[in-house]
């Protein structure tokens, strides 16, 4: 690609309006991405985004968890919902991210291999499920986007045992 | 041993005539002794008869001369007393020669001599007697005269005429006993030559019979001699023919090698124009693989040069790459730092979302960061597309290069390659030179050798002329050899020996 046109692009991102850059609904949700896949959580379930640089490994824990995150000093476990959610995708996944869900005295990380940015809540509909879904996801997924985005439940990770490890 | 048979014959001839010619020469001899002993048988004969018959003379002269002188003395018609005178002096003369005849003829007989010498002397005194008588006369004392012959004279007469007898019938007794021995010897000398003429003639015979057989052989010799000269004639005749034709074929074999040996010549000039040029074409490709050379040596420089070129090209693209590398490093950096800034104006947003309506400022700023950070995200994307663009473009320039490099070390060896060929050109060209040199004196020589070729020819072809001359001749000869064999032939068939 030339530069030439790399500016032009460039140039016709820049000169959208403020409205169509700044939407009037509320963008209530944060998306991220694990290999194929977009998930979606509220931001009131979300203490912090960080990046994600190295992940301890210990042993003895579920498959889903492959470690534990050292943020400034806090330990935090690192989940992997996609494998949790028994959610199978062929792909490498590429993590640099993790973030952090903070509620009902539960704090842990999920892990992401992108912050996808905003959505709203209004867009996730919670009455479509596809008919192959299992009991987990129906259990930890509250929502789905028309292009395909699975909202996460902030209630159900925060509170539901199946995900909750006690030491 | 035929020549020993040769000398042989020859001897056994020799010796034959050599008998034959003894035999006649004894024959000859025996002949001549005979015929010596019977003419000397005749000589004496004859001389006998002489004796006899001038004996009978003597006589008869006495006889006359003492009628002479009866007449002289008793005959008075005496018509001249002077010629009387002459006739008796003559007369006496005459018995005088007589007597000196007989007396030699005599002494060659060998005949009693004593009783000669008595009738010698009573002619002596009976010429005296005479003389006295006529001395007498002259006195004219006639009378005394007259007795003196009557008496005196008469007796010495007398005894002369018996002594005369005597001696004749002596010779005539001698002549008888001459003639009987005389046929005697003429027997004898006919028997013997009779014996000696059978000898010669049987001995001829032999001879004669002996060299026929002899001719019949050397003819029959010569006979298949010349039957073979014949045949060797008509061989030689026919080889002669031969070798004319050999001659002829010779003499056209000759010209045609003095004119190929003429277009040889003309070939070698050509070689030798050819050679000429070729060494000028020599020197110029000589010339030319000099100047290749220094083509060579001049792209072996510019070669260098390309090759030094290169390397820098090679050295600014590593540099390049390297700087790149740098830049790929920054822009990962603040692809980071965007990436960070990204997730701090999330968790900016995240916190205004949950500060509510008093965060919707906040909100609105951590978007724009939010916004900020994804272009500078994408803005670094692009830097490291565009720096992968550059490296690609890099090592491509490196692969060029290297190629490039490759490219020139092939074409340096190339130039060495092709200063080598020009080398070895250059060598071949000398070399072909050098053999162009050669090969013009090689032509120049065979030139004088075709010149010296020519007239040795030219003597060939009169060698040829004078053989096929020679040749000619020899036909002739060889011919007339023939002719002469037919000769031969004919005469001993006409001689039928």
């Amino acid at each position: 690609m030339s530069n030439r046109n790399i500016l032009k692009e460039r140039a016709i991102v820049n000169a959208r309006p403020e409205k169509e850059l700044f939407g009037t609904e509320i963008e209530d949700v944060v998306m991220f991405k694990l290999i194929k896949t977009l998930y979606a959580i509220e931001n009131k379930w979300i203490k912090e985004i960080v990046r994600v640089k190295t992940i301890a490994p210990i042993p003895g824990l579920p498959e889903f968890v492959p470690g534990l995150l050292n943020i400034r000093g806090e330990i935090y476990s690192a989940v992997n919902i996609q494998i949790f959610l028994e959610h199978r995708e062929i792909g490498i996944s590429d993590i640099n991210s993790a973030v952090i869900i903070s509620g009902n005295g539960v704090e842990y990380a999920l892990l992401a291999d992108s912050i996808n940015g905003f959505d709203s809540s209004e867009n996730f509909k919670s009455d479509s499920f596809p008919e192959n879904f299992n009991s987990l996801q129906r259990e930890f997924i509250k929502g789905i986007s028309s292009n395909g985005t699975l909202l996460l439940d902030g209630d159900a990770l925060t509170q539901n045992r199946k995900i909750i490890i006690e030491q | 041993m035929k020549k020993g048979l040769l000398i042989r014959t020859r001897v056994r001839l020799i010796f034959g005539f050599s008998i034959v010619i003894l035999a006649a020469i004894a024959f000859a001899l025996i002949a001549r002794k005979n015929q010596t002993k019977v003419s000397e048988m005749n000589e004496e004969a004859k001389r006998l008869n002489e004796i006899s018959y001038s004996l009978q003379g003597l006589r008869s002269n006495s006889n006359r001369l003492t009628i002479l002188h009866h007449e002289y003395l008793f005959d008075i018609h005496i018509e001249s007393e002077k010629e009387m005178v002459e006739q008796i002096k003559s007369k006496k003369n005459d018995i005088y020669s007589r007597l000196d005849y007989i007396d030699s003829l005599l002494i060659e007989s060998n005949i009693k001599h004593d009783l000669f010498l008595t009738i010698k002397r009573d002619f002596m005194t009976y010429f005296a007697g005479y003389d006295k008588l006529l001395e007498l006369t002259v006195q004219n004392k006639r009378e005394e005269a007259k007795t003196l012959l009557v008496k005196e004279q008469q007796v010495v007469y007398e005894n002369i005429r018996v002594n005369t007898l005597k001696l004749e019938e002596i010779v005539d007794h001698k002549i008888t006993v001459n003639e009987v021995e005389y046929k005697r010897i003429e027997k004898k000398v006919s028997d013997s030559i009779k014996l000696l003429g059978f000898i010669l003639i049987s001995l001829t015979t032999i001879l004669a019979v002996w060299v026929l057989y002899l001719l019949r052989k050397i003819s029959e010799e010569i006979k298949s001699g010349v039957e073979i000269i014949s045949k060797s004639t008509t061989d030689i005749l026919s080889t002669i023919t031969q070798i004319s034709t050999g001659a002829a074929e010779t003499a056209t074999a000759v010209s045609e090698t003095t004119t190929t040996i003429e277009e040889v010549r003309q070939t070698a000039l050509i070689s030798n124009q050819k050679a000429q040029s070729l060494l000028q074409s020599s020197q110029k490709a000589s010339d030319s693989a000099d100047k290749g050379r220094d083509s060579v040596h001049k792209v072996e420089e510019a070669m260098e040069n390309i090759d030094k070129q290169m390397k820098l090209i090679s050295a600014t693209v590593a540099k390049l790459s390297e700087q790149n590398r740098v830049i790929a490093d920054i822009t990962s950096t603040v692809s980071d730092i965007a990436d960070q800034s990204n997730l701090l104006a999330v968790n900016a947003a995240i916190e205004a979302a949950k500060a509510g309506e008093q965060g919707r400022g906040f909100a609105i700023l951590a978007q724009e960061i939010r916004n900020l950070a994804d272009q500078s995200k994408r803005a670094t994307i692009q830097v490291k597309e565009i720096i992968n663009e550059v490296n690609k473009s890099a090592n491509l320039a490196v692969g060029v290069t290297e190629q490039g490099a490759h490219t020139v070390d092939a074409g340096m060896a190339l130039v060495h390659q092709s200063g080598e060929v020009i080398d070895i050109l250059a060598e071949n060209v000398e070399e072909a030179a050098e053999a162009a040199i050669q090969i013009s004196s090689s032509t120049r020589q065979q030139m004088a050798g075709m010149d010296q070729i020519v007239p040795a020819m030219e003597n060939i072809k009169k060698a040829s002329e004078q053989n096929s001359d020679g040749i000619k001749l020899t036909q002739e000869a060889v011919q007339n050899i023939h002719h002469l064999g037919k000769n031969l032939q004919s005469v001993i068939l006409k001689h039928n020996l």
